[in-house]
């Protein structure tokens, strides 16, 4: 069988188009990225007790003030890069 | 994905998607303009996965189509013709739980409307560009390639071409 576009005259993106499409792909690409990053560490049974830990103090309402504060206090312990 | 048949490189997609959903309706398009062996095999592989969309879906890919149509170029431009953008946008707009990150259209029209629906989109020249970034496609090859789809069907302009090789090309 030929083998055939399904709309030959439809009018294609334009040379402007393609930056913003390589941007927006990459902009993907990198937040599947970090998703994955991000499951693989939480995934961890000794950071997720960790996490639970914070938690239950109280110095941390969530899981997500739990990983910032952590770091800041990583960041206040080791200084600021100079 | 007509384009990555055109020029051979169905590997190119497998490098930056792990799945690539479509309609039943895309299917069936794209089995009736004689892609069948290589959209097929992409299903039967894993990479292709083929969505059923419900018929209150279906009505909603219409609206979208028709919305789509009015945009054409050419003004007796049949909104059926469309139905396979809309169908994707639809899929992607309703079905969260997939967590589709990307939508890939190439048409202008459908592009316009995908844009409006805040769909963040890119299209097959958007892959070769990356690939360029990534080191994988020199500026000669991608000429190579999209000029390939153009003997074949799929009019990328000569202007794009040139863009996309020049700042993107290794």
């Amino acid at each position: 069988m030929t083998k055939q576009v399904p709309e030959p005259d439809a009018e294609l993106l334009s040379p402007s188009d393609v930056h913003e499409d390589v941007r927006a792909l990459t902009t993907a690409l990198n937040q599947r990225r970090d998703e994955r990053k991000a499951y693989e560490i939480l995934s961890r049974p000794d950071i997720r007790a960790m996490i639970n830990q914070a938690i239950a103090s109280g110095v941390c309402d969530n899981e997500e003030s739990a990983i910032e504060r952590a770091l800041r206090t990583l960041i206040t312990a080791v200084g600021q890069p100079r | 994905m007509v384009s990555a048949f055109q020029c051979g490189r169905t590997d190119l997609l497998k490098r930056y998607f792990s799945l690539i959903y479509i309609t039943a309706s895309e299917l069936d398009e794209l089995h009736a303009h004689g892609w069948l062996d290589e959209v097929d095999q992409l299903v039967t592989e894993g990479f292709v996965a083929v969505e059923e969309l419900t018929d209150s879906e279906k009505k909603q890919a219409e609206v979208l189509a028709k919305r789509i149509a009015q945009y054409q170029k050419s003004a007796n431009s049949d909104w059926h013709n469309d139905l396979a953008e809309a169908e994707a946008m639809v899929l992607m707009q309703n079905r969260i739980h997939l967590d589709i990150a990307i939508i890939l259209l190439d048409e202008k029209a459908a592009r316009q409307v995908a844009n409006q629906l805040g769909l963040n989109l890119t299209g097959f020249p958007g892959i070769l560009g990356r690939a360029g970034l990534d080191g994988i496609l020199t500026k000669g090859e991608m000429r190579q390639l999209l000029k390939t789809c153009q003997q074949q069907g799929t009019y990328y302009g000569d202007k794009l071409i040139e863009t996309l090789a020049e700042n993107y090309g290794r």
